[in-house]
C-alpha cells in the first residue's frame, strides 16, 4: 500500500502552549481512520497543519509524496469542517452555490464556473439523493440534509481523502447513523481515505479499520481492535475507559 | 478657491439659491484664475438662475438634457452598482461598519488635501486605501476585535480633519460640504475617475467572485481549497476604500455606509441565494440612486439624503413583503 498522508515529528506550537508534540503516523490510500482524544488534545490543529493552515514548529508533511508546502492539488483532499461553524442561518447561498465551492481547489484564476461544473453539482447531488433541493437555500433544509449537502462539496472535486471534523454533531441518532453508513460506503465502494474526528469512538470501532490517538502527543495509532486488546493502553487508559472507547454501536 | 455649495434645484429655493448665485458668481467672477471646479460650479449656478423663469414649465425630457444631471446618473450609478456588490460581502462578513470608518477618514483626508491646496481627491485616494489596509492589520496583530479597529481609525480621521480646519479657518466651507456631498456638483474629471475607478472595482469584484464568495461563506473552508484568504481580505478592504472615496461625493461622509449596506440588507430579505441576492442589491441601489437624483432635483431636498432614504424605503418594502409573502 502506497502512504498518501506522511507526518514526521511534527510539533505545532501557539505562543507558549504545545498544541502538538513529535506526532508521527502514515496513512495509507483506503484507511479508514478515526481520529480520537479529548478536547485539546490536538485533533484540529493535526488537519490545520496537513492542510498548512498553522505552522509547524518542527517535523513535515508530505501529501501524496510532495511537501505541504509545495503541494497544491488540494482538490484531492475533500474537508467536512463542523456543521455549526459553517452554516449562517442568514447567509443566502443555495445548495447548487454551496456545492460549486467545491470545485475552487481545481481552478486557476480567473475562477470561473462552467456548464460542465454545474452538471458535475447535478451528478453528486443525484448521487446523496438530495438533487431535489438544488435551488434551495442551505439555511432552509434540516441538519441531515445540509450536512449532505456540505458532504457533496467535499465529494464534487473527487477527492482521494475526506476529512471529517465531528460531522455528526447536530444530527439526531437515526440521521447521525445513516451519515455514517454513507462514509462507509465511500470508503469500501469508492476507496476514498477517510480520516474522521469525532468523540463518538463508538462509531470508530464500527465503521473505522485504524484508531489514531491523541493526547498532543501520539497515544495511539494502529488497528481498532488491537487497541482494545492491548495492555499497553489498558494500562495508560486503566480498564473502565479501554472499555468506553473500545464499545461499538449496535 | 476651492467652492462647494449645496444647490437644491426647485421652484421654492430658487429665489434663495439666486440671491447665493449672485454673491458667489460675483466672487468668481471677479476670480482671475479660476479652476475647473470653480467653472463647473459658475455654470451650474448659472444655470439655476436661468431656471427661474422657467422651473414651472419644466419637463422630465429637460431635466434629462442637462449634462450636470446626465453626470450624476452616470456618476452616481457607477458608485451605486459598486456600493452594493461590495456591500453585499461587507454584510455578510459582519463589516458592514469599516464603510463608516473609512469615509471618516476620508473626511481627514479632504482636509489635508484642502490644507495644503492640493485636489482632496488625490490625497484621499491613497490615505483611505491606506486606513484600509491598517484596520485589517490593527485587527489581526493588535489582537482587538475589527470594531474596535475601525472605530480607532476613524476616529484619527476625524479629529485629523477637525484640527486642520481649525488650523486653516480658510476651507471650512469646503470641507463641510463634503459631509453630505453633492453630486450635482461633480466634474469632468470626478465623472472620469469616478468611471473609471468603478471599473476597476467591478472588474476586480469580477475576477474574484468566487473567492469572495468562498472566503465570505466559510473562511476555513477556503483556506483548505488553497483560497489566499489574507490575500482576498486585502483585497476586500483597499476595494471597499476606492468605493468610499468615490461614494463621499455622491452622499457624503456621513452617508456613505448607508449606500453600503441598506441595498445589501435589502435584497437578503427577500432573496434565495447568493448570486439573485447581489443582482437584487445593485437593482436596489440603482434605482435608488436614479430615483434620489429625480426627487432630489424636484422636490428641493439634498441629493445624498435623497438616495438614502429612497434605499430605506426599499428596506421597509422588503421587509413588508418578506412578512407578508413567507
Amino acid at each position: 500500500m502506497t502512504a498518501i498522508i506522511e507526518v514526521n515529528n511534527v510539533s505545532v506550537q501557539y505562543g507558549q502552549n504545545e498544541a502538538l508534540k513529535e506526532v508521527s503516523f502514515s496513512i495509507e490510500a483506503g484507511d479508514f481512520i478515526g481520529l480520537a482524544g479529548s478536547n485539546g488534545a490536538g485533533k484540529t490543529t493535526l488537519i490545520k497543519a496537513i492542510f498548512g493552515l498553522v505552522p509547524i514548529s518542527s517535523g513535515n508533511i508530505t501529501l501524496f509524496n510532495k511537501p505541504h508546502r509545495t503541494f497544491t492539488d488540494w482538490g484531492k483532499i475533500g474537508y467536512l469542517p463542523q456543521k455549526s461553524s459553517s452554516i449562517n442561518s442568514l447567509f443566502p447561498a443555495t445548495v447548487e452555490e454551496v456545492v460549486l465551492l467545491g470545485l475552487l481547489s481545481q481552478k486557476k484564476w480567473p475562477k470561473q464556473i462552467s456548464k460542465e461544473d454545474k452538471a458535475k453539482v447535478e451528478e453528486i447531488l443525484a448521487d446523496l439523493g438530495i438533487s431535489t433541493v438544488k435551488k434551495r437555500m442551505l439555511s432552509e433544509l434540516s441538519g441531515g440534509q445540509q450536512q449532505k449537502v456540505l458532504l457533496a462539496r467535499a465529494l464534487v472535486s473527487h477527492p482521494q481523502i475526506l476529512i471529517f471534523d465531528e460531522p455528526s454533531t447536530s444530527l439526531d441518532a437515526k440521521s447521525r447513523e445513516a451519515f455514517f453508513a454513507l462514509i462507509a460506503k465511500l470508503n469500501e465502494q469508492n476507496g476514498i481515505t477517510i480520516i474522521l474526528i469525532t468523540h463518538d469512538t463508538g462509531y470508530i470501532g464500527k465503521f473505522a479499520n485504524k484508531l489514531l490517538y491523541l493526547d498532543k502527543k501520539l497515544v495511539y495509532f494502529g488497528s481498532f481492535n488491537a487497541f482494545c486488546q492491548s495492555e499497553a493502553m489498558r494500562a495508560y487508559f486503566g480498564e473502565h475507559d479501554q472499555h468506553i472507547i473500545c464499545h461499538q454501536h449496535d | 478657491m476651492h467652492c462647494n455649495i449645496n444647490y437644491h434645484c426647485s421652484k421654492k429655493s430658487f429665489n434663495t439659491v439666486t440671491k447665493a448665485t449672485e454673491v458667489a458668481t460675483t466672487n468668481l467672477c471677479h476670480s482671475e484664475e479660476r479652476s475647473d471646479e470653480e467653472s463647473q460650479i459658475l455654470r451650474i449656478m448659472r444655470f439655476f438662475a436661468s431656471l427661474r423663469m422657467t422651473a414651472t414649465n419644466m419637463d422630465i425630457i429637460k431635466f434629462l438634457q442637462y449634462s450636470f444631471i446626465q453626470k450624476a446618473f452616470f456618476a452616481g450609478s457607477f458608485v451605486g452598482i459598486i456600493c452594493a456588490s461590495l456591500g453585499l460581502f461587507l454584510v455578510l462578513r459582519k463589516m458592514s461598519l469599516i464603510g463608516d470608518g473609512l469615509s471618516h477618514v476620508s473626511f481627514g483626508a479632504i482636509a489635508l488635501g484642502l490644507f495644503f491646496g492640493v485636489y482632496p481627491f488625490y490625497v484621499a485616494v491613497p490615505l483611505v486605501l491606506a486606513a484600509s489596509y491598517l484596520i485589517l492589520k490593527i485587527t489581526e496583530k493588535a489582537r482587538i476585535y475589527g470594531d474596535a479597529a475601525i472605530g480607532i481609525v476613524s476616529a484619527v480621521g476625524i479629529a485629523g480633519g477637525v484640527i486642520l480646519a481649525s488650523l486653516s479657518r480658510g476651507f471650512n466651507v469646503d470641507l463641510f460640504s463634503y459631509l453630505f456631498g453633492n453630486i450635482l456638483a461633480i466634474s469632468q474629471l470626478e465623472l472620469v475617475i469616478s468611471v473609471l475607478l468603478s471599473i476597476i472595482v467591478l472588474a476586480l469584484l469580477y475576477f474574484y467572485y468566487w473567492d469572495l464568495f468562498s472566503a465570505t461563506f466559510d473562511e476555513e473552508y477556503a483556506k483548505t481549497s488553497g483560497i489566499k484568504t489574507g490575500f482576498i481580505n486585502i483585497l476586500l478592504a483597499l476595494l471597499t476604500a476606492l468605493t468610499v472615496v468615490l461614494s463621499v461625493k455622491m452622499v457624503g461622509v456621513m452617508l456613505v455606509s448607508a449606500l453600503l449596506i441598506l441595498p445589501a440588507v435589502t435584497a437578503l430579505q427577500i432573496s434565495k441565494g447568493f448570486m439573485t441576492s447581489l443582482l437584487l442589491a445593485v437593482i436596489v441601489s440603482l434605482i435608488s440612486v436614479i430615483a434620489g437624483i429625480s426627487c432630489s432635483f424636484f422636490l428641493n431636498l439634498p441629493t445624498g439624503a435623497t438616495i438614502v432614504m429612497i434605499n430605506v424605503l426599499f428596506f421597509i418594502f422588503a421587509l413588508i413583503y418578506k412578512k407578508i409573502a413567507y
